[in-house]
């Protein structure tokens, strides 16, 4: 391969310098390194916030906070982690990143619009963080802000739900950007069913960000016409409905949980098959039940609201269809665990992760229908057991995949490779304090303990002593690789183009990639897991 | 293969339309009798009175309808009617940790369901019933009689299971001075509507042996959360309740503003209609154009 610039040496556009070669790039490889270091910040902070409530609970009584400090930490944790790492941090980095590389092309459709959705995004979220404490004193609301209408928070709220939108519409543009990219942008060569699945699962996302979002715009319009017009529409007063308000947050955040999934999907779907040596099983299964997982996710937002009152036949249908997602993504692990079959397995830390990520995010799929039920959902309503399934989802699932695609991707982003056993150990740490982390908030939901409180009663202590111990193991884990993978950048050892014998674009390229991607466009477009040749490579390499 | 792509934008957008369609039509079946909302959720900005207040008294908590008042006392010496038509004061029931629930029995909303999930989670609660707390639910409606509130024993008794001593939960009604005294020093508000029905939360507070206001429960109440209130009033320490949603109780009838929403779905579908006119057009257009490029 002949030597070529790489991106970070090539700004875009051309003669910027400095900083100012990053502030106001159009190239997606830097945006996506800039949301990566704005998300990696918010990240830490949520997750020490994470740790500091857990100290807190460790033992009964005020341990080292007080109600009200306990009461704002977490919805700062929720927020956090919700809206400015969940949300964004698969598709805003990995998918700027790659999705362009593996689609065969040079950028995506809209590279300014593309740097204007990063501003919205570090705007948005600052506003967000901002509006959590003007008006009266700490937030105390969670991330849900349910009080859309009320006199006493009005201020707070109609600012929190500005920046929901904000933030919202700066996914909306990324996904806007992907969607055309996929369409407009995409190799001449490249069939429908030869692009990655990685990049399906994003364009499924997309379609989701897009068409969700305005709902939430809808919906803050809704609330200032009420405030400032006096029109009843959420007060039951002036004759409106605040059910209709529930309806209208879920129809948004309900698919927002699957914005979050769904590229983690994605993740695993690349990485699983590179490290068997087997082209994934399923391919078009895969591709559609992304699709599907789409579809389907948008129908079921009103599940948050069984306890609320709806009429019976609601709840039913709701019920029906939450049960329905849980088919699509039945056939994704399906699919990964099959691809591993009769594979030529090669360990490694992104392997190792995406298999965490497949047990835990199948513990969190299983417990999600015992909340999607609705009798049983009634019973554990509101407890420990809501926290632990959905932290199984967003950590187990979408964490644990973001680790794996930092893992997988840091050699081709940053041309450098880190050492394994540091990730290794942090990888496993993570995982087992994970465990130990959300078993005991299982089980302690099970025996009744209910969510958000500061303190609890005696027989729960022990479960909350578990968990505590859990976190801590689950931070360092999480610390140890972090730190792993900055120590590569401080003494690097040159990553090659290649390092995993990867099939799709991004592996055929140097690392880091140069700045249109590709120096000679790709000839060949293939089945993107066809790994024959890379079998035959090694076979004649001897290995 | 371009072609080909576009015509699957075409049935992707399309079936995005339609999906942004159905939660119109969906939201607008589901009946709303009963709701949930916030804890600080107010009404528009009214100094209004509570409507049961005794004249010139001016209710400062005009605009929350559950205002927090943890830590104060109510007045011990109300004089309230149990389930079996006799007098009694506050006193002589509230002499250990109480759980207090204001409802009307004759309610066509939610104080049914409130009434039956505190029911069922009294069943399931790890306090005693008698040695550890106490329950009141009284009425807010000062039409109500001693037969309403025996009715209402009858019923919801059951639902706590036989083991539950039936002194140990009264039903009480009162006059209207009595209950605004005693909603007023919750800092519980609600309104009558014009049909006679009442707009007002679902919440229940829990109050020492002394009278001292502990921690107000909200929503559908938890068997853990109720425990924890039964704890903190066991102790006297007033504490900071969780914010959880309030379910609100009002009288809707679904079919009351049918035509806006017939109105409303002509409209959506009639713009639906002509976006999916317009895109097939345009799609048309422009592929008539690719097949003249061609021939050229």
């Amino acid at each position: 391969m002949t030597e070529t610039q790489s991106f970070f040496e090539t700004p875009s556009p051309a003669g910027l310098t400095g900083i100012r070669a990053w502030l106001f790039t159009h190239d997606h490889k830097r945006l996506g390194l800039m949301y990566m270091w704005a998300i990696l910040f918010w990240f830490v902070l949520a997750m020490f916030f994470g740790l500091l409530l857990r100290t807190e609970l460790m033992s009964q009584g005020r341990t080292i906070m007080g109600a009200e400090t306990y009461n704002s930490m977490f919805t700062l944790h929720g927020v956090i982690m919700i809206f400015l790492f969940g949300i964004p941090a698969i598709p805003a980095i990995f998918g700027n990143f790659f999705l362009p590389i593996q689609l065969g092309t040079d950028d995506v459709f809209f590279p300014r619009l593309n740097l204007f959705s990063w501003y919205l995004f570090m705007f948005g979220s600052l506003f967000a963080i901002v509006s959590l404490f003007v008006g009266e004193g700490f937030p105390d609301t969670g991330w849900t802000f349910y009080v859309p209408f009320s006199i006493s928070t009005a201020g707070n709220v109609s600012l929190t739900v500005t920046a929901a939108f904000i933030l919202g519409m700066s996914s909306m543009l990324t996904g806007l950007n992907f969607v055309t990219t996929f369409h407009r942008m995409r190799h001449k060569k490249m069939g429908l069913m030869q692009i990655p699945l990685f990049t399906w699962s994003l364009y499924a996302t997309a379609w989701v960000q897009i068409l969700a979002t305005p709902v939430i715009a809808i919906t803050f319009v809704l609330v200032v016409v009420e405030r400032f017009l006096s029109v009843g529409l959420f007060e039951p007063d002036k004759g409106g409905d605040p059910l209709l308000y529930q309806h209208l947050f879920w129809m948004y955040s309900h698919p927002a949980v699957y914005i979050i999934i769904l590229p983690a999907m994605g993740v695993i779907s690349e990485i699983i098959p590179v490290f068997s040596r087997k082209s994934i099983f399923g391919y078009k299964a895969i591709a559609a039940s992304s699709m599907a997982i789409a579809i389907a996710g948008s129908l079921v937002w009103a599940h948050h609201m069984y306890t609320s009152g709806m009429s019976d036949v609601s709840v039913f249908v709701f019920s029906l269809l939450t049960f329905l997602v849980a088919v699509p993504s039945a056939v994704k692990v399906f699919s990964w665990v099959s691809t591993m079959y009769k594979g030529s397995i090669e360990m490694s830390p992104p392997l190792f992760l995406s298999l965490c990520f497949i047990y835990l995010f199948t513990v969190g799929g299983l417990t999600g229908l015992v909340l999607g039920a609705a009798g049983t959902n009634i019973h554990v309503h509101d407890t420990h057991f809501v926290v632990a399934h959905f932290h199984f989802v967003m950590l187990g699932g979408t964490g644990f995949a973001f680790f794996a695609a930092l893992h997988y991707w840091w050699p081709k982003m940053f041309g450098v490779m880190y050492s394994y056993r540091p990730a290794y150990i942090g990888a496993v740490s993570a995982a087992v304090g994970f465990i130990f982390h959300f078993v005991p908030m299982l089980i302690l939901g099970m025996q009744g303990m209910p969510r958000r409180y500061y303190d609890y009663l005696p027989q729960y202590e022990t479960g909350n002593f578990l968990a505590g111990f859990g976190a801590y193991l689950l931070v360092f884990g999480i610390v140890v690789m972090f730190v792993n993978l900055f120590l590569s950048l401080r003494y690097p050892r040159t990553a090659p183009g290649n390092p995993w014998g990867g099939t799709t674009l991004e592996w055929s390229i140097s690392s880091p990639p140069p700045m249109e991607n590709f120096t000679v466009s790709p000839e060949k477009i293939g089945f993107p897991y066809d790994f024959s040749e890379i079998v035959a490579r090694s076979q004649k390499e001897g290995r | 293969m371009v072609v080909n792509s576009r015509r699957i934008a075409v049935v992707f957008s399309l079936l995005g339309l339609l999906l942004a369609g159905a939660p119109a039509g969906l939201v607008a079946h589901t009946d709303s009798g009963v709701t949930e909302e916030k804890q600080h959720q107010g009404p528009a900005a009214t100094d209004r009175k509570i409507e049961a207040a005794p004249a010139g008294q001016v209710v400062e908590a005009g605009k929350d309808w559950v205002e927090e008042k943890t830590g104060a006392f109510i007045p011990l010496g109300l004089s309230f009617t149990d389930e079996g038509g006799r007098r009694m004061l506050l006193r002589d029931f509230i002499d250990r940790p109480t759980l207090l629930l204001p409802v009307y029995f004759h309610c066509p909303s939610a104080c049914s369901t409130t009434l039956a999930y505190l029911a069922t989670t009294l069943g399931r609660l790890q306090a005693t019933p008698g040695k550890d707390y106490r329950v009141i639910a009284f009425s807010f409606n000062e039409l109500e009689t001693a037969d309403d509130a025996r009715r209402a024993r009858n019923n919801y008794l059951k639902l706590a299971g036989k083991a539950f001593p039936e002194k140990e939960w009264r039903f009480l009604t009162g006059d209207r001075e009595s209950i605004a005294a005693l909603t007023t020093a919750l800092g519980y508000r609600f309104k009558r509507a014009a049909d006679g029905t009442y707009i007002h939360p679902s919440a229940l507070a829990a109050v020492g042996g002394d009278g001292r206001i502990i921690r107000y429960v909200y929503g559908n109440f938890i068997s853990g959360d109720v425990d924890m209130a039964i704890a903190d009033a066991a102790q006297g320490t007033p504490s900071l309740s969780v914010k959880r949603l309030l379910r609100m109780c009002f009288g809707t009838d679904p079919q009351a503003n049918s035509a806006v929403v017939q109105t409303v779905k002509a409209v959506v579908l009639a713009v639906f209609a002509a976006a999916i006119a317009a895109l097939l057009l345009v799609f048309r257009r422009r592929r008539l154009d690719d097949a003249g490029g061609n021939r050229k």
